[in-house]
């Protein structure tokens, strides 16, 4: 790889960055192997295999025990040992200092940079086919191949602080971010970037100048031996001999082939299509060779970005800002005084009982409270949409809001209501408009505050979710996304969380399903009809004119029926273009002149 | 970093010794090793940090008590004590278990000793003991709360003896990995290796008259280097004591209480001998 640009920090640390299983023991077993004699040297001699998230030194360096410091302290103390350890007070810098690290760069607050520029010289950055890291990862750890593949695709994989353990953070996020966070432009510090094939193919050629640049002083022949006696095979000998401290709890061994190229054995075509997925900007940037078709790549990455977001979220919570505490527990099997509206559904002024068989019960209370009784703990799927859907809707209208049947994006700086009955394509035209770059706000249940004028659209995270000829239309691998508990035939897709701040409705569409074949059309709809269009999409199943009373629905319709504007777009039967919907639904926006508020009447 | 940023500080070179931790405040230990603290915030348990995690370990340091890394537990009042040592979670947890068991705690992760020629005793350091947030089970009580605002680290109603013990034997922690025995006793090499790596020195060294007051840097900011006496040769002959206790490694898996037990049991064992 090139040389990096910019003169070296004035420390002496030079950081050995890398993934984890990227080589970076090996490539220290090279640098301990040129100060020492050839039949003395042992793995367990390793210099700098102390990492710079343990605090535990502070013992010997200050006489702190760590374990009183809270969280922002154990963070000083890093910078404060990491300083000490790399600073030589005096004008000569002196020889480098390797300090191993998998974590990724940051800057830190004042007092707390984890790689302090006072202390470092320059960075090493080992980059390694992510689909071999893969292949490394799983027995390391203890996890399976797709357990691992998930693992080094989540931007999010960190360790907290913990003065139990003496140790900082360690944010390692996945293969893609850890890389680009020490090439990005805010590192101070020279970074040496060296691909763990090209080691391979000739460590000391690819070693030697990196070497010079950080000042470590070696010859061509003492690099070869160093070399030489890094040697895997001879790596694993003493292992097998001596053991390794550095092996994790979950596998015997710690060094294993370390072999390039050895996924073409291990991975099934679709692992590497996921890992491929998960990283293909920057593995092609680092010159590994994809092998997944691109539009394959594409539509697995949409879903394992969704599916990460899942997993990070809790299916039985709700978001803090519609401000709904939700607890699991038991419910009871009916109300008292109630109005039982369906089978499942029982209804009191605040309260409603809604009953899904096979799944469990919820308990919706006051606009603030839901209780959730799951039948199985550990149900098949995801039971998400007991709570975004029924729990949310109920809750909202519970505090006087509405519920529009509706997905909701920002166009062009417009908020856009997208209503239609089911199976009309709202989410899909809601993914379609995605696609385009435009932002979903939130998906069949449009929380409405109709009092403010304009009425506002509450936006807050919950799932898309969609049929399997949806998400193909949508370019999203349906297989790859999490799907809906009891049985229900439709996958979730989670999207970034949305702004929740609430924000002026300028338009709603209707989107109407045609009979007949022919060509999308749109008309704006007025007059009472615009209020019977809110009303029917307003209505959910009867909900609303229950819980908010009919005076209440009338007025909230009729209000919004004043202040938005209304369009009913026809898609025709059969062989309908998505495109031509969300064309469609563009052109409205551009030409949209939001209607004025109406004065308020005495 | 700004040139402004005042970093983690020591100074043992003077009679008066002083540490300064910005953001959390100062610790000075007077010639006598009388210790006084100064906290610069308003984090209630502020000062319990500086004064058990920071000035009273200088002041042994300054009266010259070697400290030995390691939490020092006795089965009862008038029993030998043996020193848990290796990774803090680790000691931590089999600490809990041990303590559940109906054993005291002498010293918490750093235990002073005297060291003669007869005996090695283990000295009282009655500061609370700390045991990670994921070694207690259920909510928190009374008997264990948060050691500060912002941490996993739990103060526990655990109890301390308020007299020196005799030290009998060694425990050497470690997490249990696949295929590996649960424990083993120590011998030969191994037991010195372990004696040898029991002192706290760097800023942690016993003060003597005769210290040449050098900053122990060997530049991989360990701080390895010096003296519990004041010459290698001593140290040496310390190392050697401790190496004559009988020495136990012991392997942590899941289940904590189930070491504990073994450890109770070697150690009634060894010392019933």
């Amino acid at each position: 790889m090139s040389a990096p640009d910019g003169p070296p920090g004035p420390g002496r640390t030079v950081w050995l960055a890398s993934y984890p299983k990227s080589g970076n023991t090996w490539v220290r077993a090279i640098v301990t192997g040129l100060g020492i004699h050839p039949q003395l040297f042992s793995i367990d001699q390793l210099s700098s295999g102390a990492q710079p998230f343990s605090v535990g030194g502070a013992l010997h360096a200050f006489g702190i025990d760590a374990r009183w410091l809270d969280r922002a302290e154990i963070d000083r103390l890093r910078t404060a040992l990491v300083t000490r350890a790399g600073t030589s007070g005096t004008d000569d810098p002196g020889p480098p200092l390797l300090r191993k690290t998998h974590e990724v760069h940051r800057t830190g607050a004042p007092g707390s940079e984890p790689f302090p520029l006072p202390a470092t010289r320059a960075a090493i950055l080992i980059v390694r086919d992510p689909r071999d890291v893969a292949c490394s990862y799983a027995p390391f750890f203890g996890v399976d191949l797709d357990q691992a593949i998930d693992a080094i695709g989540d931007e999010r994989g960190s360790e907290r602080p913990s003065p139990a353990r003496s140790t900082t953070a360690q944010p390692w996020g996945s293969w893609t971010t850890h890389a680009r966070s020490w090439l990005g432009p805010d590192v101070p510090f020279p970074v040496h970037v060296i691909r763990y094939e090209d080691l391979r193919t000739d460590a000391a050629r690819e070693l030697g100048p990196v070497f010079r640049a950080i000042g470590l002083e070696c010859t061509d022949d003492e690099l070869e031996l160093a070399v030489e006696q890094a040697r895997f095979e001879r790596l694993r000998e003493r292992e097998a001999e001596r053991g390794f401290h550095e092996v994790s709890p979950a596998t015997e061994r710690f060094f294993r082939s370390g072999r390039a190229g050895g996924w073409r054995d291990e991975l099934t075509d679709d692992q590497v299509a996921a890992i491929e997925a998960d990283h293909e900007e920057l593995m092609v940037e680092f010159g590994y060779e994809l092998t997944t078709p691109p539009d394959r790549r594409a539509r697995l990455r949409a879903a394992r970005e969704s599916h990460r977001r899942q997993r990070r979220s809790d299916p039985l919570r709700l978001p803090e800002s519609l401000g709904i505490e939700v607890r699991q527990g038991p419910t009871p099997e009916s109300l008292e005084d109630s109005e039982r509206v369906r089978p499942w559904l029982e209804l009191t002024q605040d309260r409603a009982l809604v009953t899904f068989p096979g799944i469990g019960r919820i308990l919706v209370e006051q606009g603030r409270s839901v209780t959730v009784t799951l039948d199985d703990d550990d149900p098949a799927g995801t039971p998400s949409w007991i709570l975004q859907g029924w729990a949310t809707t109920i809750a909202s209208m519970q505090r006087g809001l509405l519920s529009l049947h509706a997905a909701t994006l920002e166009v062009d700086h417009r908020t856009v209501s997208i209503a239609g009955r089911r199976r009309a394509g709202k989410s899909t035209t809601g993914m379609a408009l995605r696609r385009r770059g435009h932002r979903l706000l939130v998906d069949d249940v449009t929380i409405i505050d109709p009092r403010p004028t304009p009425p506002v659209v509450i936006p807050f995270q919950r799932n898309v979710h969609l049929l399997r000829d949806a998400a193909d239309a949508v370019g999203v691998d349906f297989d790859a996304m999490a799907k809906l508990a009891g049985g229900r035939p439709k996958a979730a897709f989670l999207d970034e969380a949305p702004p929740t701040d609430p924000r002026p409705l300028d338009l709603i569409v209707e989107l109407s399903p045609s009979e007949h074949v022919g060509e999308v059309s749109s008309v704006e709809v007025l007059g009472a009809e615009r209020a019977e269009v809110l009303r029917r999409h307003a209505a959910r199943d009867g909900l609303a004119i229950r819980i908010l009373g009919g005076p209440l629905l009338f007025e909230y319709v009729t209000k919004l029926a004043d202040s938005v504007a209304v369009h009913r777009i026809v898609r025709p039967a059969g062989d309908w273009s998505l495109d031509e919907v969300a064309d469609t639904i563009e052109s409205l926006v551009r030409t949209l002149d939001r209607i004025e508020p109406a004065e308020p009447t005495g | 970093m700004t040139d402004d940023v005042r970093t983690v500080e020591l100074d043992r070179s003077g009679s008066v010794w002083t540490g300064r931790f910005p953001g959390l405040g100062e610790v000075r230990v007077d010639a006598d090793g009388g210790l006084s603290v100064r906290t610069e915030t308003d984090d209630p348990d502020a000062e319990a940090a500086l004064r058990h995690g920071w000035g009273e370990l200088l002041a042994l340091a300054r009266r010259g008590v070697p400290i030995l890394n390691g939490t020092a537990v006795t089965p009862a009042a008038d029993a030998p004590a043996a020193l848990l040592t290796g990774p803090s979670e680790f000691v931590g947890a089999l600490t809990a278990a041990l303590t559940g068991l109906g054993w005291t705690v002498v010293g918490d992760r750093l235990s002073p000793v005297d060291i003669s020629e007869s005996e090695i005793r283990v000295l009282p350091r009655p500061t609370p003991v700390l045991t990670p947030r994921s070694m207690v089970q259920g909510g928190l009580s009374e008997a264990n709360r948060p050691a500060r605002r912002d941490t996993d680290v739990l103060v526990t109603g655990a109890t301390t003896s308020a007299v020196a013990h005799e030290l009998a034997g060694l425990v050497e922690v470690t997490r249990r990995r696949v295929g590996e025995d649960d424990d083993e006793t120590l011998i030969g090499h191994e037991r010195f290796a372990l004696a040898s790596s029991l002192h706290v020195l760097g800023a942690l060294r016993p003060f003597r008259p005769d210290d040449d007051h050098h900053d122990d840097h060997d530049g991989d900011g360990d701080g390895h280097a010096g003296s519990t006496t004041g010459a290698p040769q001593l140290l040496i002959a310390d190392h050697l004591r401790l190496a004559e206790l009988p020495a136990l490694r012991v392997r942590v898996g899941t289940d904590p209480d189930d070491a504990a037990r073994r450890v109770a049991s070697w150690f009634t064992t060894t010392t019933a001998g």
